[in-house]
């Protein structure tokens, strides 16, 4: 039997560890925004609407390839056709090209990081010292200048706010909610589904019973739970994602991928090749590379699209999504098919 | 795997297995994961949306 390689053993545990990473946070934060719920609707409101136009969503995530590939003026093109749901981390990059989405989704319960991508009011320089999450990844180079990229991103929320529709999941932390309260976006309200909700002393049904909110299938991170929303929430047919790499292009150093602080805590510089897999990917016949976390992501996704009531075309141009249930198209192409 | 410890003497020695550094760095990834590795969410399978639950499926 071929040997595991030691990548793909980490992805098997990416499901227990990540469990035990977020489920007590995510409880704790969705009990503190108990009182927040008042501000906003349940995302029940969305179910079956697409706000006012067609059938055809564009799930945008943050993901290298949205800058590399700069689908922006076919985005700009057919904005007003297509229902645009983001992921909070391409917000910036929409809201910057004057393109406001439909839809914002956010999640990820992390106490201070999250906020960024909203505007923090009170970023200072200590705060960036203390943790280079931003400026270290390929995510958006606009943040190489964090405190002017900032600014930036406060301004135009600020400016966009009452346009802005957002789907925050109760795990958002505390500096997110109070952010989103004050821009006066609407909020749409939602669960994380954090184990089986049928099972006996699950933590998803306690939260269920907490609050009444409806329970969403996140999908390990924030662009997969914007494209279950895409699918079962706002039940759109076809589904184009930009963004959605999960993985790298061959030439970022290790130091700009995600979880580079996070590996370097428990190896050293010289093992750090075994921490990333390179993949073929065979419509682009190009390399990229990945890790763990992208690794798995990229998995689930391939498992959620088994149970999707809708026809996903990725139209991202980059990374390692690709698979039997899964289209590839350029924006331009999918949107000139999609609405003739 | 425990050892049983017993009143006499093996006529080997039992050498521990020593780990490999990627047995090394796997262990230290379970640890290290709960705090800065692990993904933004959970994953369930097979599940999409629940809009409601009943409080009688209770189990």
């Amino acid at each position: 039997m071929k040997k595991k390689t030691f990548i793909s053993v980490l992805k098997e545990k990416m499901a227990k560890v990540t469990f035990a990473k977020i489920s007590k946070l995510a409880l704790k934060n969705a009990n503190n925004n108990y009182k927040f719920l008042k501000y906003g609707n349940s995302i029940k409101q969305l179910h079956n609407f697409n706000f006012n136009k067609g059938d055809i969503s564009i799930v945008v995530c943050g993901g290298p390839s949205l800058k590399r590939n700069n689908q922006i003026k076919t985005l700009k093109k057919y904005k007003d056709k297509a229902v645009i749901i983001a992921a909070d981390g391409s917000l910036f990059y929409l809201l910057r090209n004057n393109i406001v989405p439909d839809l914002v989704v956010t999640l990820d319960p992390h106490p201070t990081r999250i906020v960024r991508w909203f505007g923090d009011e009170k970023l200072s320089r200590k705060k960036i010292k203390s943790d280079d999450y931003f400026s270290r990844q390929d995510l958006d180079p606009a943040f190489k200048n964090e405190l002017k990229a900032n600014k930036k991103i406060i301004k135009l929320i600020d400016k966009f706010a009452n346009k802005l529709n957002i789907a925050v999941c109760t795990s958002s932390s505390s500096l997110v909610v109070k952010r989103l309260i004050n821009t006066g976006s609407k909020l749409f309200w939602w669960n994380p589904t954090l184990d089986n909700p049928e099972k006996k002393n699950s933590l998803s049904r306690k939260l269920y019973f907490k609050n009444k909110l409806p329970l969403i299938n996140a999908g390990g991170n924030v662009g997969s739970a914007a494209w279950m929303i895409a699918d079962s929430v706002i039940c759109s047919k076809k589904i184009a994602l930009l963004g959605m790499d999960f993985g790298y292009y061959l030439n970022t150093p290790y130091e700009n991928t995600q979880y580079y602080d996070g590996v370097m805590k428990i190896a050293k510089k010289k093992d750090l090749s075994i921490f990333y897999k390179k993949i073929y990917n065979p419509i682009l016949k190009k390399y990229f590379f990945t890790d763990h976390a992208y690794l798995w992501y990229r998995d689930i996704f391939l498992e959620m699209l088994k149970i999707a009531s809708s026809k996903t075309i990725n139209c991202t141009g980059g990374g390692i999504l690709f698979g039997k249930k899964i289209g590839w198209s350029s924006l331009n192409n999918f949107c000139k098919l999609s609405f003739k | 795997m425990s050892m049983l410890k017993g009143n006499y003497n093996l006529k080997k020695n039992v050498k521990k297995k020593k780990l490999s550094r990627e047995d090394e760095l796997e262990k230290k990834f379970e640890s290290e994961a709960s705090k800065r590795l692990g993904g933004s969410m959970v994953y369930v399978s097979k599940k999409k949306v629940n809009w409601s639950l009943n409080p009688k499926e209770k189990k």
